[in-house]
């Protein structure tokens, strides 16, 4: 029995030498991360460094990471909806927009300013949960490496100092929405009364 | 009830037609900018390069540029899985594949991950892209002529699709971002051609 199982392990692992997907990604929940610049750019080599290195690589991995230079063909398909070069856009799966910098607005913390805009998004909840799946990393001699091809939804971000102004509009929020509804079941109660 | 006049007798029904289809067209989401998408070439013995053309616009989309330039510079002519394939996995190329399955779950997948899928079409004898698909429609993207998206109704798309081998292919890695906030539903009656 024992023997069995390092049998199939073996076959597994020769299995998956090739580069034929097997198992399909179901990856359609996945946010976008555009980096759009010219490759000769610092500022874009510089962000595109960043995201390669700490949480925003960690980020990078859970999300479709696209930089994009002037020079790719698809830069036509940005080049439309873009203020400038370099250009970091966010996306949440159906496209809409979650963050975007261009030039100088690229804060210096590109970590926190995603994440708190992703926190903005979130209170609005309109997104699934994450579900980090199997990571393979095969390699094209020509592309960079891409990105592992998994199943992972919206990514696991936050900030790590607490957006607290947006808590605080919350807040006063329900607590001005209860208070409406109280004084409003007050004026209803004497109504009726007088009625 | 008010009678409508012979005019509006004639415009209602088309307008209603129009809604419909508007409503029932699936979005394009494999919507590549039209100077990414490979026209059809002649390879060295003069057939057409379909497959490759089809391959190369969605290496195009799904970011790996340089991938698509290598096919558009090395590889050419007819081509059935019996070559695909087998280079692909010379090169480390990551895809998925499906032939003789009536696999519809796989174009489902494809759009469901906006990475899109050449598909074989006319009895085995084209390939073009497949951009878009719902319950009623199919969006085909050919590389004999690129400048629209052809709308083919989904059951005769499938249908030429199964007399194809029902073979379809496509690239695995990251699926350009979706423009924001763009209007992607065409008007039916100018683009709902048929693919023959």
């Amino acid at each position: 029995m024992r023997y069995f199982f390092f049998l199939v392990l073996l076959c597994s692992t020769c299995y998956g030498a090739e580069e034929r997907v097997l198992k399909l990604p179901e990856d359609s929940d996945k946010w976008y991360i555009s980096v759009i610049g010219d490759a000769n750019d610092p500022q874009y080599q510089s962000i595109i460094q960043q995201f390669h290195e700490g949480k925003l690589a960690e980020l990078r991995k859970q999300c479709h990471y696209l930089p994009v230079t002037t020079d790719n063909p698809m830069f036509e398909h940005y080049k439309p909806s873009i203020k400038g070069t370099p250009t970091v856009r966010v996306q949440d799966a159906v496209g809409r927009v979650i963050f975007e910098a261009t030039r100088k607005q690229v804060p210096a913390d590109l970590y926190n300013a995603i994440a708190n805009a992703a926190q903005r998004h979130r209170i609005f909840p309109l997104r699934p949960q994450p579900n980090p799946g199997p990571q393979p990393n095969p390699v094209t001699p020509d592309d960079p490496a891409p990105d592992p091809v998994d199943d992972g939804g919206t990514p696991d971000i936050a900030p790590t100092d607490p957006d607290w102004g947006v808590g605080l509009c919350v807040f006063l929020l329900v607590v001005g929405t209860v208070l409406g509804l109280v004084s409003a079941r007050r004026n209803q109660s004497t109504s009726l009364k007088q009625g | 009830m008010t009678s409508l006049t012979p005019v509006w007798r004639l415009i209602i029904p088309q307008l209603a037609f129009i809604v419909c289809a508007a409503v029932t067209l699936p979005s394009v989401v494999v919507d590549v900018p039209v100077p990414a998408r490979q026209t059809n070439w002649r390879g060295s013995r003069g057939q057409g390069s379909c497959v490759w053309a089809s391959l190369v616009t969605l290496f195009r989309w799904q970011n790996r540029p340089v991938t698509a330039a290598w096919i558009r510079q090395n590889c050419g002519d007819g081509a059935s899985p019996s070559d695909v394939e087998p280079l692909f996995e010379r090169l480390g190329i990551r895809y998925a594949t499906t032939y003789g399955k009536k696999d519809v779950n796989f174009l489902n997948w494809s759009i469901r991950t906006h990475r899109g899928c050449a598909v074989g079409v006319n009895n085995y004898a084209h390939m073009v892209c497949l951009v878009a698909l719902n319950d009623n429609y199919a969006g085909i993207l050919d590389n004999n002529s690129v400048g629209q998206v052809i709308w083919i109704p989904r059951e005769q798309f499938l249908a030429d699709w199964f007399k194809s081998h029902s073979w379809a292919v496509t690239p695995v890695y990251t699926p350009s971002a979706p423009a924001p906030s763009e209007a992607k539903r065409v008007q039916p009656l100018l683009t709902c051609n048929t693919h023959q």
